[in-house]
């Protein structure tokens, strides 16, 4: 053999020859080639995103990245494709094993896999250099430090009367009938109307329980007498913002508006501590401050007449930017957090079977067959779109028929086995069958939830109670095991039937 | 001494060496020794190397060695025919009803080399097609003792089909042949050893490490079949393989195939067809001629052997010159290019002598009174 491959090292050398002569399924496949080189990429790429120039307070650059990427990874599953077309085990009639099928298929998914990952390096890099660069606690303590340090340097304005609520407890609220809405909006409307807070222009009539727990939690509290009390609320001095840090587990918690007026307002500095304070501040807006953050430097920036005292602090500190900063860090910082981690494991697992099974089907049926199905795919959604909106169909009917055409698919598959000739027809309900089958679960459970949901509005007037939602994520799971199920005990044999009938 | 082994020497001592290296190669095969056929490589590589000009001695002496150790194994050399497949009255009609291939019955055993002639559009390419399991049958059937209960992906696994326009390869052309060995089992040092005899036997090694676009068309036939042999086919079936060959490929190729079919390590039997009806018919067991999607002789049918004896001969001698040289003993036809003398007095020998004491001047003479040539 003669291996002039770019960076090829000696050991990958003697492993495609032994893969050629000892396993030519996996060689066919060049898995071994795509797993080296792209992994030699992936760690490339992150060298690359770990060097470059990431301003972590500006916008995130991972849709350029991530497109850019997107380009190469195109070349690169062309160029795999390329080696992969010149030699197929199944279609020259070789010695397959039972498992042929799905051994064939993990390849291709570990390959495609492989090439997918990379657009996901960037936004995994910018991650770990925005946690690197920006601590939990370092935020939270410049997030609350910065709001102080506004507070007490401004607490001559912002020392204001608060606004508050007039409060008493009742024993039993009647709801009179009339002052429920007329015409009631059930897609909206997520429970019966909560009879409990009632407004009474700024005063509230409260029930017992809720009564308790808004004293607990309120900022201050003025007894008038026995029954009724003013809560009063802190005004807001959450100047810079704290998008996504608020249920953090940090040591140091955000202080609340209360919080930071006791800390300022209330005891504030003498005046000879207002340079440093003033400096501290501005250290810290350097530290955040993005001015690119703006879409048009200096926009909003100008006082106007009537401006509120808050609205012109907030100009003069330029906290619209510094908040789009610890906003810009936060969200680089949370890629990968657990509310994100979902999304982007699907898009991953998604995008490579998509691509995995076309390339299965591709190298298991002929050419004509494999575009005859792309195409009776797209026309057969069009049909059912079309059937759907002539007949006034919800989204159940759309998941019905979804199911009926994988079932019709299967009852197709069956017929393989009574055929003596290779007929188009048949080798396109194959195909279409093997691309329904991970979502066939999926379907199903939709389907039970959709008409769970229309149960429950019946017989309560709701649609909420049909809690299914985490059956969702086994049905995903059950959709990929079912297809590597049936890919190694009944596909296996309805391509090997198949494809090696006869034509007419 | 084993007849092989005899006939091998004698090859060497009268100069055939090509012939000789190559006969070696397949009896080392069949001893089924490993060690055996690395040597007999060796062999041939160095007859390779020194073709040009003269031949060491250390060449003959290395053959020589090699001939006798082979001789001492003899006994696996023996083999019985097997029948392969039966074809029962298959017949066949395309969907546009312009071509109908009508039942045809054929049997091939293991060493069998049938042939199958006619003209373009007869039905050559669909009866061959058929046979391979490729086009469905719209008649009779296919049995293949060999397998049981086969389903059609072991029929194919089973026989190989080597198409007249042969797909293009991909790749370096040996990584094809060791890829080819690897799907039917070949694997590990043997793998190595049958790819390099395989490039030895057809002739092939200087070429190896070259694609597809770097070799003539007549290379590529030789690289299909070498891939096709090394997916140890038990039925073979070539479609026009001469078509794209050389006279000389032509004949070295038939005499190949004809020796591959007889060989012990895998005895196979081969289906050809071809326009070239007299090559074929060196080689062939047993001739098909199809006209018109018919059969329309056999060799070897008994109910069709010719009633007079037929020649064809090429001479610038005019037609006037012939008549006297037959005087009334046979009818003398022209076609524009040579002449068929059809005499049921003269055998062919006879009218031989006749032309060569009648001064008559032959440049083509050619015995075709048991030949399919009588039917186009």
């Amino acid at each position: 053999m003669n291996i002039n491959r770019p960076l090829m090292p000696g050991f990958l050398k003697r492993a495609e020859q032994k893969l050629l002569l000892n396993k030519p399924l996996i060689w066919s496949t060049r898995v071994h080639l795509v797993l080296y080189y792209g992994i030699l990429y992936n760690l490339l790429l992150a060298g690359l995103c770990f060097v470059a120039p990431i301003d972590l307070t500006g916008y995130s650059h991972a849709p350029y990245w991530i497109g850019f990427i997107v380009i190469i990874d195109i070349i690169g599953l062309t160029v795999w494709l390329i080696y992969l077309l010149r030699f197929n085990v199944f279609k020259k009639y070789g010695n397959i094993k039972p498992l042929h099928a799905l051994v064939t298929f993990l390849m291709y998914f570990i390959s495609v896999g492989i090439i997918v990952l990379s657009a996901f390096v960037y936004p995994a890099v910018e991650c770990i250099r925005a946690n690197v660069a920006f601590g939990d606690e370092e935020l939270v303590h410049d997030i609350n430090t910065m709001n102080i340090r506004i507070c007490q340097l401004e607490h001559k304005r912002l020392n204001t009367p608060w606004k508050y609520d007039t409060v008493a407890p009742v024993k039993d609220i009647k709801v009179k009938a009339d002052s429920l809405p007329r015409e009631v909006d059930y897609d909206t409307i997520v429970a019966p109307v909560e009879p409990a807070v009632i407004p009474a222009h700024g005063s509230y009539k409260l029930d017992t329980a809720t009564f308790q727990d808004r004293l607990v939690h309120a900022d201050s509290v003025v007894k008038l007498n026995d029954t009724m009390y003013l809560d009063y609320q802190t005004p807001d001095l959450l100047f810079v913002s704290a998008y996504r840090m608020e249920d953090g587990d940090t040591r140091e918690k955000l202080l609340s508006s209360f919080e930071i007026y006791n800390r300022s307002i209330r005891n504030p500095p003498a005046s000879g501590e207002n340079t440093a304070i003033a400096k501290e501040l501005l250290q810290l807006q350097n530290k955040y401050l993005n001015k690119s953050n703006s879409y048009y430097p200096g926009y909003g920036e100008e006082v106007e007449p009537g401006e509120t005292t808050n609205g012109l602090i907030r100009k003069k500190y330029h906290i619209a930017d510094i908040s789009t900063s610890v906003y810009n860090i936060a969200n680089k910082k949370d890629t990968f957090s657990d509310t994100s981690l979902g999304l982007i494991i699907r898009s991953f697992y998604y995008f490579t079977l998509v691509i995995s099974l076309l390339v299965f089907i591709f190298r298991h049926t002929t050419v004509r067959t494999f575009f005859l199905s792309l195409l009776t795919g797209v026309l057969l959604t069009i049909f059912t779109v079309l059937i759907e909106s002539l007949a006034n169909g919800g989204f159940e009917m759309f998941i019905g028929s979804m199911i009926g055409y994988a079932l019709l698919f299967f009852v197709g598959t069956i017929f393989t086995f009574s055929l003596a000739k290779r007929s188009k027809v048949n080798g396109i309900l194959i195909n279409l069958f093997i691309f329904m089958i991970p979502v066939l679960p999926l379907l199903v459970v939709d389907l039970i939830y959709e008409l769970k949901k229309e149960q429950n509005y019946r017989q309560h007037g709701s649609y909420y109670g049909a809690e299914v939602e985490q059956y969702f994520a086994y049905a995903e799971i059950g959709g990929a095991v079912l297809l590597l199920v049936l890919l190694a005990t009944y596909l296996n044999k309805v391509y090997r039937r198949w494809y090696s009938l006869p034509e007419n | 001494m084993h007849t092989r082994i005899a006939e091998i020497q004698s090859y060497l001592r009268h100069n055939d060496h090509s012939l000789a290296v190559r006969r070696i190669l397949d009896a080392s095969l069949d001893t089924a020794d490993g060690a055996l056929l690395q040597e007999a490589i060796r062999v041939s590589q160095s007859y390779r190397q020194y073709k040009q000009g003269e031949l060491p001695a250390s060449f003959f002496e290395s053959a020589q060695q090699l001939l006798n150790k082979i001789n001492t194994v003899t006994e696996r050399f023996a083999y019985q025919s097997t029948r392969l497949v039966t074809a029962r009255d298959i017949s066949k009609t395309y969907g546009s009803g312009n071509f109908s291939l009508q039942p045809i019955s054929i049997q091939i055993n293991t060493g069998d080399v049938l042939g199958v002639v006619g003209e373009n559009g007869n039905g050559k390419t669909t009866l061959l097609r058929c046979m391979a399991g490729q086009l469905a049958l719209d008649g009779g059937n296919l049995e293949f003792p060999l397998l049981e209960h086969p389903d059609h992906y072991d029929i194919k696994h089973h026989l190989a089909f080597i198409p007249q326009r042969i797909p293009r390869w991909y790749g370096l052309l040996k990584d094809n042949l060791h890829f080819a060995a690897a799907i039917s089992g070949i694997t590990g040092e043997e793998n190595r050893i049958m790819v390099d005899f395989m490039l030895e036997r057809l002739d092939l090694t200087p070429y190896a490490h070259l694609t597809w676009t770097q070799i003539s068309s007549g290379y590529r036939t030789r690289f299909e079949i070498a891939r096709i042999l090394l997916q140890k086919p038990r039925l073979l079936i070539l479609d026009e393989p001469l078509a794209n060959l050389d006279i000389n490929a032509q004949q070295s190729i038939l005499t190949d195939l004809r020796f591959m079919a007889k060989s012990v390590h895998n005895p196979m039997g081969i289906l050809l067809s071809s326009q070239q009806l007299h090559e074929v018919e060196k080689i062939a067991d047993t001739v098909l001629l199809i006209k018109n999607g018919s059969c329309l002789f056999r060799t070897g049918e008994q109910e069709k052997t010719a009633a007079a004896f037929v020649i064809e001969l090429e001479t610038t001698a005019n037609r006037e010159a012939l008549l006297n040289i037959l005087n009334g003993n046979g009818e003398l036809q022209f076609n524009g290019g040579f002449y068929t003398i059809t005499s049921k007095e003269l055998q062919a020998q006879q009218i031989l002598t006749k032309l060569v004491t009648g001064n008559i001047p032959i440049t083509y003479f050619r015995d075709i009174t048991h030949s399919t040539k009588r039917f186009i």
